[in-house]
């Protein structure tokens, strides 16, 4: 019962100090760790992108910047996550290029409206990648082939309704060509594209110059046409779509962001930070280093460029049909296999059911007490549920003595069990790894 | 732009290349690269600690060597000396792989995915109280297996990625099924059991997005309004579940003694290690070229290599009824190929410049920090930088032995803590696995619900290997299948006249037919 007393206390004081913090200005911004939301894996271009900025942030504020990959969904489970964090500052976004058309495919009801835009911090144009050996040497005369035997020549570079995909497609239609006179084969990303490409099983890669950055300089493919307004800074070689002709431009951005509604002084504080980083060496070293393009632009003008970018790829998107669904008329579509497995199995469930058990030999029934089973399953349920609430340490720890006390420890070495336990987990994953797992209401650093 | 030497590279006239060697902290490798240069104290320190590092990651269930490598990179670049960096992130990924055996042995929790099979034999000896023996097995296996890869890395890198290359998405296809027909192979028992296990596999794996298009699969879900369940399940919260938790929970209900240690004390015999190698070589050799080319294959990876050849070995064998209770060849088997296949996955990245998988891509963005730029220029000339990531693959390899040793030792004394403690241990340690993947709390609840479902599935006789394969497979011939057809035109005819396709088919009718054709052979040997 005084447990039960106590718990409420404090969940209460914890509920009270988060109010507290909500209401705390930009003065003491920020309060604790701040958690950079990743939409896209681990040591993916994105991913290094947003390290840098959490480590710059960290050096800038004085507090830990941690990165917390949200991925799946084509991008959509990360931008949901910041989008619908709470607006206080403490999660910024990492946004990239997905943004602008996952909700014209419907995958995600999310905007650029849902954001405070805080910093555009990389574009990296499209561009049109051939094998070396290809017989075409400009984007006229793959484009005149492209006419002469429509849906004939294969591409690929990303999946279906991707960057990369639409931006060809919006090459396609500046070109005045129909969209599917290209087939675009979905592949995960530019590096397997890349492979099939160099097999010979594609004809061409649409793909952003930094991702063929080594078979370029190694001589085993050549670019056809960059997607931007100008050449390149980092590439002076590379021509541009605009100067054979076609005016169209297709770049990939990436922009950190903070969730609507978030304070203006702290939206302000945030963003002259960024904007201090951007102009640093280092990050101009950075960016150089791994062949990303800079490109900044600050609050307002990147809210119009997002503006902008939402007008952009709608027409596309309508063309190319990916408004409708993204299956083409070849693919067997999303649901064949899965019916197949379910008639399979209720096929060999129906066969093993009539075959009946007895003819193998049963294995002498497991001894036990199913309740015992059954209470454990409560108590680990119980854990997680604690875990959201009182937060992992104390949690952890509160199951862990009384886990081994309730198998017959003594008291103190259930203590010391959950004391060790808790300390190889911290140094393990909050330390080595930097987990944010979860503080509960409580507010504990972990 | 030509790349025929470091020294060339220099003086690049182009602007990247003059900023690249303008950094400080950007050290272009200038002599060529000796073994000297890898025996110092800059070199040896930082590598020893990363594969201590790697067998922490391995062994512990959610921790992946990719999150391993790309955790280290940032560090080796404060290191001044490359080749101490590239030692630290080839240590680390050979190492992590090797330690997932270590808790998949005494736990039946896998360490990383490619461990998975390991919870078959290698559980059933430390049942038997032989776990020791199994970690010792898998201590030289992995190592011998990496020396093979490594090799084969050498001698054969250009003519096998470029045999590789030819791989399109219908070969993958087969590749797949081939995969999943290992599946009737892996399982003890009634076959048809395994197939319910396979085919649910494959269910729960299309849970999510679609493999293709990228919109969510069942529009169900979306109404549900759950954002996770939409993105589908992770496979590893799946796989701590099903192994690890399904364990606990088998052990709370029949365990009677809380006092008692999880594992018997068990020696670590070398003798007796070396003896049983010796007798399965060719297993481990057929395992590690097996397990090199899956690698090499950029959509398969270590676990599809380790459950590839624990299958070939089962159906070569000539007592494959011993398999799953605890066979030498079984162990032997997964655990070669899975170190065979991390050298394997180079070959596509030194060759052409492009990652076999996660890891390497992450290496290669570190490799292009250090300038090198990986692809076929790298192989010609005097190939210093070559053979500076050959020495040290090489000699990690020997390394994991005392590495893996201790490891092994640490693991293998804390199981000895009463059970009351590991029980209580793997569960915490499972439920902060599953969560620091995606930092999802959605992701423990999957992995405790998926533990009763391992629970369940057992308690009616339903393998779980075959689920697993399901789950890493189904992905891969769905959507290959699909691809390839997108690409065809909607033409079925070249998934079957393919020259590749036309093998990977001969093999398929070989395995199904070889059983009932020996059978039939023998009963005329027999009666004539």
């Amino acid at each position: 019962m005084l447990w039960i007393v106590t718990g409420m206390a404090a969940s209460w004081l914890g509920v009270d100090a988060a109010f507290g913090q909500e209401s705390a200005a930009a003065s003491n911004y920020p309060e604790h760790t701040v958690t950079v939301v990743c939409p896209w894996s681990p040591g993916g271009g994105t991913d290094r992108v947003s390290r840098f900025w959490a480590g710059a942030l960290e050096k800038e504020f004085g507090q830990p910047f941690v990165v917390v990959n949200r991925t799946g969904g084509a991008g959509a489970v990360g931008h949901f996550a910041s989008a619908h964090a709470k607006p206080n500052g403490l999660t910024i976004g990492m946004i990239t290029f997905e943004l602008s058309t996952m909700h014209r495919m419907r995958i995600s009801r999310l905007t650029y409206e849902d954001y405070e835009c805080l910093l555009q911090v990389n574009a990296d144009p499209a561009a049109i990648i051939v094998r070396n050996d290809a017989p075409w040497q400009t984007l006229g005369e793959l484009l005149d082939d492209v006419r002469a035997r429509p849906g004939e020549l294969r591409m690929s570079g990303t999946a279906t309704g991707g960057a990369w995909d639409l931006a060809r497609a919006g090459l396609l239609q500046a070109a005045g060509m129909p969209i599917d006179s290209v087939v675009w084969v979905p592949h995960p990303g530019a590096a397997p594209s890349l492979l099939e490409l160099m097999g010979g099983h594609l004809d061409a890669v649409c793909c952003s110059v930094p991702e063929v950055a080594s078979q370029l300089e190694n001589e085993q493919v050549r670019v056809l046409a960059v997607m931007a307004n100008e050449r390149m800074e980092n590439y002076p070689d590379l021509p541009t779509a605009k100067e054979q002709g076609i005016d169209w431009i297709a770049v990939g951005w990436r922009g950190l962001a903070l969730p609507k509604g978030t304070p203006p002084d702290i939206v302000k504080l945030l963003s002259d930070r960024c904007e201090k980083i951007a102009a640093s060496n280092d990050y101009r070293e950075f960016m150089q280093k791994n062949g990303f393009g800079i490109t900044i632009r600050t609050t307002t003008d990147f809210t119009e460029f997002l503006r902008e970018q939402h007008a952009q790829w709608k027409s596309v998107v309508e063309a190319a049909g990916y408004d409708k669904g993204l299956t083409s008329n070849n693919d067997p579509g999303p649901h064949a296999l899965p019916w197949a497995l379910v008639i399979g199995l209720i096929a060999v469930g129906g066969w093993e059911f009539a075959r009946g058990t007895h003819p193998v030999a049963e294995p002498a029934k497991e001894q036990g007490s199913l309740l015992r089973l059954l209470l454990v399953c409560i108590a680990l349920v119980g854990y997680i549920v604690a875990v959201t609430w009182l937060g992992f340490a104390v949690s952890t720890f509160g199951f862990v003595a009384m886990t081994t006390w309730k198998l017959g420890a003594r008291p103190w070495a259930a203590l010391l069990a959950a004391g060790v336990i808790l300390a190889i987990v911290w140094l393990l994953f909050v330390v080595a790894f930097q987990v944010q797992l979860p503080q509960g209401v409580l507010g504990l650093p972990f | 732009m030509r790349f025929t030497s470091l020294t060339t590279s220099h003086i690049k006239s182009d602007q990247k290349a003059h900023d690249f060697c303008d950094k400080q902290y950007i050290i272009p490798l200038e002599q060529p690269l000796v073994l000297t240069d890898l025996f110092t104290v800059n070199v040896l320190i930082p590598w020893l600690a990363a594969m201590a590092f790697g067998v922490f990651v391995g062994a512990t269930p959610g921790l992946t060597a990719t999150m391993a490598v790309a955790l280290i990179v940032p560090i080796s670049f404060h290191l001044q000396d490359p080749n101490a960096g590239l030692a630290m992130i080839i240590g680390v990924s050979f190492t992590a792989i090797f330690a997932g055996d270590i808790p998949a042995t005494y736990l039946r929790i896998p360490g990383t995915p490619a461990s998975a099979a390991a919870t078959l034999d290698g559980h059933e000896l430390a049942k038997q109280g032989k776990g020791g023996f199994a970690l010792m097995l898998d201590l030289f296996c992995s190592c011998l297996g990496g020396l093979i890869g490594v090799g084969l890395l050498v001698l054969v890198a250009g003519p096998l990625a470029g045999f590789a290359l030819l791989f399109s998405d219908f070969e993958y296809f087969w590749l797949g099924v081939l995969g999943l027909s290992m599946s009737a192979f892996v399982t003890q028992g009634s076959t048809g059991r395994g197939l319910i296990a396979a085919m649910l596999g494959v269910l729960i794996g299309t849970v999510g997005m679609d493999v293709v298009t990228g919109t969510p699969r069942y529009p169900v879900l979306e109404v549900i309004g759950s954002v996770e369940l939409m993105r589908g399940f992770d496979f590893i919260p799946i796989m701590i579940g099903l192994f690890g938790i399904a364990e606990v929970l088998r052990n709370i209900k029949t365990e009677v003694s809380w006092s008692a240690s999880s594992v018997e004390a068990s020696p670590t015999p070398v003798r007796e290690t070396l003896l049983a190698i010796w007798k399965h070589k060719i297993t481990l050799f057929v395992s590690a070229i097996c397990g090199t080319f899956i690698g090499a294959l950029p959509g398969a990876g270590a676990d599809v290599a380790a459950w590839g050849s624990y299958g070939l070995a089962k159906k070569a064998s000539r007592d494959p009824d011993r398999f799953g209770h605890g066979a030498v060849e079984g162990v032997i088997a997964p655990t070669s190929a899975n170190n065979a296949a991390v050298a394997g996955a180079w070959i596509p990245a030194l060759v052409f410049g492009v990652p076999g998988d996660a890891v390497t891509a992450i290496v290669l963005g570190a490799m292009l920090m250090y300038d090198i730029t990986p692809g076929p220029e790298l192989f010609k000339g005097d190939m210093k930088q070559v053979h500076g990531i050959f020495w040290i693959a090489f000699l990690t390899q020997l390394m994991l032995l005392p590495v893996g040793f201790v490891g092994v030792k640490v693991f293998g004394s804390l199981m000895r803590l009463p059970r009351r403690y590991v029980l209580t241990a793997v569960v915490v340690f499972s439920v902060v696995g599953a969560y620091a993947l995606n930092n999802s709390l959605f992701d423990v609840y999957v992995m405790l619900a998926f533990g009763l479902v391992g629970y369940v599935l057992e308690s009616n006789r339903i393998p779980l290997a075959p689920l697993v394969l399901g789950l890493i497979l189904g992905e891969l011939v769905e959507r290959k299948l699909r691809t390839g057809l997108i690409s065809s035109g909607g033409d079925f005819t070249p998934m079957f006249t393919r020259p590749i396709c036309i093998g990977l088919i001969m093999v398929l009718v070989m395995m199904f037919a070889s059983g009932p054709l020996m059978r039939m052979l023998r009963r005329s040997r027999a009666s004539g």
